[in-house]
Order: C-alpha cells, then sequence, then structure tokens
C-alpha cells in the first residue's frame, strides 16, 4: 500500500492539520509483474523458435523481432532497435547481397505498404534458401517470417530426381517388353497358337498399365512440383469437350457406353491448357465408361453457373460407394468394385484431375447415389474477351449444391 | 533437302539390343522399311556413310557418346550433314523435347513406343520435315 500524507497550513504558519491518502498498489504491481513475466515470455517464445520474425508498424517503424530474425539475414544487431526504421534493415540487406535475387529497396517497401500478404522465396549465394511470408494484423502491424527452407527444397529436389530416373529406368525395359508383345499380339510376327495369345494378351494388357502408372506418377508429381507449363489460351469449352466425346467414343464402344453431348446452356469461353483440359474430360469420360453398365449413356452437359462454366459428366452406372466419397481424390484410391469389374486403372486419374483443374484455376467435386448414378463437375472460371490473361482469376465460391468438393486440406495431410 | 519421295531406309542408333531388335523387327514387319542398327554413336556415323539411310533414328542417353553428341558428329560431317535425324528417348520433360529439337532434329519420338505405330510415327515426321 502507498500513503500520502499532506500538510495543511494555516496563515500563522503552524500545521492545522493533515489529509491522508492511501492507495493499494498491490494491483498495480501485481499487474506489472504479469507484464513483465509475458513480456520475457514473448521475449523467449521469439528466440528460441527457428522462425526469424519481425513485425513492423504503419510506419515502417521495428516494434519486435528475434535473434533468428538477425541471424538469417545477417543483420547487425545496432541496425536493429524499438523504432528503427525497417527501410536502413532492407537498404542494409539489399546493399549486403544477402540475397542473390536482389530487388530495389523502394519495390520492397511498396509490396510492404501494399498490405497484401504474400510468399516469397530467396535464394542466397550460399545456397540458404529463405521463405519469407509477411502477413498484416488487423491494427495494421506487418508481421514477417523468415525461413530456412533449404533442406525441404532439397528433399524435394531429391525426391524429382528420383522419381525422373526411376521412371526412365522403368520405361526402357518396358520399351522391350511392350515393344515385343505388341508385335505378338499383332499378325505382324505370325499366328500364334490360340491359348499362348491369350497369356501374351494378358502380358500385353498389364505392361501397358505398368506404362500407364510410370506416366501418371510422373504427371501428378510434375503437377505437384509445380514443374510443369501450363500454356493457356482462351478456347469455347464446348468444341473442346466435343472433341473429346469423339476421340473417346470408341474407347465408349469398348464397353458398350454411348457418350452424348446434351445441354450446353450458356456456353462460353475459358483460360486453359488445352491439352491439360483434354486429359482431365478423357479421364472423366472413360471412368464414366468404365462405371456404366453396359448399353448405358453418359451425358456430357455444360453451364452457366455465375461467374463459371460447369462440364458435368453424368452415368448411370454403378455409383460411389458411401464409405470411398471421401478418399475419392486421393493417390491410389480405388473402390473395391473397381477390380470386380476388371477395370484397368492406377488410381491416379481422379488425383491427376484435381491437380490440373485446381492449376487451371477451378474446381472438380462430385456427386453420386450409391448403385444408381454418378455426376463429376468441373467448374471452370468464365474468361470474358477482352479479360486480360494475367487478370486475377474470378472467384468460384457457388458450391451450394451439396456435392463433394475435392477437400485440398485433408488430401494433403494424408500424403 | 529432301530425298526420296518415300520413307525407305532407317539407320536405329540405340545402345539396348532389345530396344533395337523390337523396333527394327517392327519397322520391318508392320511398316516394311529396310533397317539398319547399331549400337553406339561412334558406330552411327561410319554406319551412315555406309548405309546412306533416309531417316537416322537416335537414342539420347548412350553410353560414351550420347545422341546429341552423335547429332553433331553426323552434322559435321559433310556425306551425312543433311540427313534427318529423330530423337527416341524415355525423357518425357518438355523442356528436354524443346532442347532436343533445337538441335536440328526433325521430331522426337517417346519411349516406349507402339510398335505397330511407330513407321507410321517417323513417316509423318520425315514426310513433313
Amino acid at each position: 500500500m502507498m500513503i500520502w500524507i499532506a500538510s495543511f497550513l494555516i496563515a500563522a504558519g503552524c500545521v492545522a492539520g493533515a489529509m491522508v491518502v492511501a492507495r493499494d498498489m498491490r494491483r498495480l504491481r501485481a499487474a506489472r509483474t504479469q507484464l513483465a513475466e509475458q513480456n520475457a515470455l514473448l521475449r523467449a517464445t521469439l528466440d528460441n523458435i527457428d522462425q526469424g520474425i519481425v513485425v513492423v508498424d504503419r510506419d515502417l517503424r521495428m516494434r519486435a523481432w528475434n535473434h533468428r530474425f538477425l541471424e538469417l539475414n545477417n543483420c547487425p544487431a545496432e541496425l536493429a532497435y524499438r523504432d528503427a526504421p525497417y527501410a536502413d534493415v532492407l537498404r542494409h540487406l539489399v546493399a549486403h547481397n544477402t540475397y542473390s535475387a536482389q530487388e530495389p529497396v523502394a519495390d520492397i517497401v511498396a509490396r510492404i505498404r501494399s498490405g497484401v500478404p504474400h510468399r516469397i522465396e530467396r535464394r542466397r549465394p550460399n545456397s540458404v534458401i529463405v521463405e519469407i511470408s509477411g502477413n498484416y494484423s488487423p491494427d495494421g502491424l506487418m508481421v514477417t517470417t523468415f525461413s530456412d527452407i533449404t533442406a525441404r527444397k532439397n528433399i524435394e529436389r531429391r525426391k524429382t530426381e528420383f522419381i525422373t530416373t526411376v521412371s526412365h529406368e522403368l520405361r526402357t525395359p518396358l520399351t522391350s517388353i511392350i515393344g515385343s508383345l505388341a508385335l505378338l499380339t499383332s499378325s505382324g510376327a505370325g499366328p500364334l497358337p490360340e491359348i499362348a495369345n491369350r497369356l501374351v494378351t494378358i502380358a500385353h494388357t498389364n505392361a501397358e498399365r505398368l506404362v500407364r502408372l510410370v506416366n501418371d506418377i510422373l504427371d501428378l508429381e510434375k503437377i505437384e512440383s509445380g514443374r510443369i507449363d501450363f500454356n493457356t489460351e482462351r478456347i469455347r469449352l464446348r468444341s473442346l469437350v466435343l472433341n473429346c466425346i469423339e476421340a473417346n467414343r470408341a474407347y465408349g464402344d469398348r464397353f458398350n457406353v454411348h457418350y452424348m453431348l446434351g445441354s450446353c446452356g450458356d456456353d462460353g469461353f475459358v483460360l486453359v491448357d488445352p491439352d491439360r483440359l483434354t486429359q482431365v474430360v478423357t479421364n472423366l469420360l472413360s471412368n464414366a465408361a468404365k462405371f456404366s453398365h453396359p448399353g448405358g449413356t453418359v451425358e456430357v452437359n455444360i453451364a452457366r453457373r455465375g461467374n463459371a462454366l460447369r462440364l458435368s459428366i453424368l452415368d448411370h452406372g454403378i455409383g460411389i460407394p458411401p464409405a470411398f466419397r471421401g478418399h475419392i481424390f486421393e493417390r491410389f484410391a480405388q473402390a473395391d468394385r473397381t477390380k470386380d469389374r476388371g477395370v484397368a486403372s492406377t488410381g491416379l486419374g481422379l488425383a491427376i484431375c484435381r491437380e490440373i483443374v485446381e492449376r487451371l484455376g477451378g474446381q472438380i467435386s462430385f456427386d453420386s447415389v450409391y448403385g444408381e448414378w454418378t455426376v463429376f463437375h468441373v467448374d471452370l472460371p468464365l474468361h470474358r474477351e477482352g479479360t486480360a490473361d494475367t487478370a486475377p482469376r474470378p472467384s468460384i465460391d457457388d458450391h451450394s449444391d451439396g456435392g463433394f468438393k475435392a477437400d485440398t486440406s485433408a488430401h494433403r495431410e494424408a500424403r | 533437302m529432301k530425298g526420296n519421295a518415300t520413307l525407305r531406309r532407317v539407320l536405329y542408333v540405340d545402345d539396348e539390343p532389345d530396344i533395337l531388335e523390337v523396333a527394327r523387327l517392327a519397322l520391318e514387319l508392320i511398316s516394311h522399311l529396310t533397317v539398319t542398327t547399331c549400337s553406339s554413336g561412334r558406330e552411327a556415323v561410319a554406319a551412315a556413310i555406309a548405309f546412306k539411310p533416309d531417316l537416322i533414328l537416335l537414342d539420347v542417353m548412350m553410353p560414351d557418346m550420347d545422341g546429341p553428341m552423335t547429332l553433331a558428329a553426323l552434322q559435321g560431317r559433310s556425306e551425312t550433314a543433311t540427313m534427318p535425324v529423330a530423337f527416341i528417348t524415355a525423357t518425357v520433360q518438355s523442356s528436354e523435347i524443346e532442347r532436343l529439337l533445337s538441335l536440328g532434329a526433325i521430331g522426337v519420338i517417346r519411349k516406349p513406343f507402339d510398335p505397330l505405330k511407330l513407321g507410321d510415327e517417323i513417316d509423318a515426321l520425315w514426310t513433313k520435315r
């Protein structure tokens, strides 16, 4: 408790009385202690995490930072003090060539002031790769984290090299195997006894399946790692779908399934890589044929949905088992009945479709009644004439039909 | 420069003997072409001079002297400099395909190839070169 004593003087100079003011300081002291503890906790946390962190305010003054921030950026400690101008730090980084991918300080400042969250990678001359991520708090503070992602990048690179090498090494013997079997099953090498012909056909079919698997693994790896270029152009969706249907008619005939292009509603243009979208549509058409009943029809429709075009591929086949619905876009996901039907599949097709559609700025979803029908939807942003190719794609947010969207987060965790 | 109006003679260079044999059989049996094979880049130049093929099919990854080096050697000899060359490779990366084309090849065939269509594929490349 703190006590103040004030005396009162009268004209004669005598003390006539005193006023005593008492104030309980325990709460204040407790609050100060708590604040100090929280500060210590914050400091201990900041200085013991693996990421570098710096917090700057609207005026680009430094409000908080940690040791790792200084270390990852080779930043002298004297540059970092409360309310220090962050531009000085940036100038130091640029002047001392901290990052090989240089950009003027003014550009960095502009990016910070933009208020737009950002994530960039910078490779240092010493080969350390740092991921810089800027986010904003509601009161205008920008929190930037610096993460050393060198190890992660090296693992990704090694994984890519491994997959590429293995795929290449697998292709070489497969070329001989498939080539020999294809010649045997054709009349090119002369007729075979019936039983031998059946056995060679089995071997040929499975060798081709192995090739598709190798191709799909490579494809998926390339798409996921972003090592594949998407050559986008403005195309009429209906034309591409029509071409796909024509190209797949023979495949449908194998299952005695007919493809039918139904309503195209308010048809329009999309900005896509035609080859990649063809890959998606082909995969969905072939799936629809494989899982249809003989004599069935696969209906293909295109409809306008807000700022998107929806391509729907509906089959009246065996449907998707409820227990399998949550896994349909996962790698190597195949319902048990796939094998029952003798359907050749790598189990990667829908995972690849999902990656491609998302790279094209769209979404893939499905709905099904087990035993009755399945429909897959591909929603792609509508591309209006005069829209710049580089403009942000309109978002597709109207999915209130109860269908199943590809659940990206769950899928990624499962990998 | 175009030679014969029809593709007749093919030289196939690959260090994998099984693939050489399959490709040779496919081109002879299915497409009725005359085929000579050799298993290294070093042999390829001499074989090309002796055989005078309409088209050379060249594997990319070969020990000692790979496909691009062999192509450069062919381009460096007056007898073989204008012979059309198509690469054949198990590589699927588009950047690598573009690089191979930039060296002067008339096309790239991917492994595994379909032996029943190989003749048509190389004929199409040869015709539009």
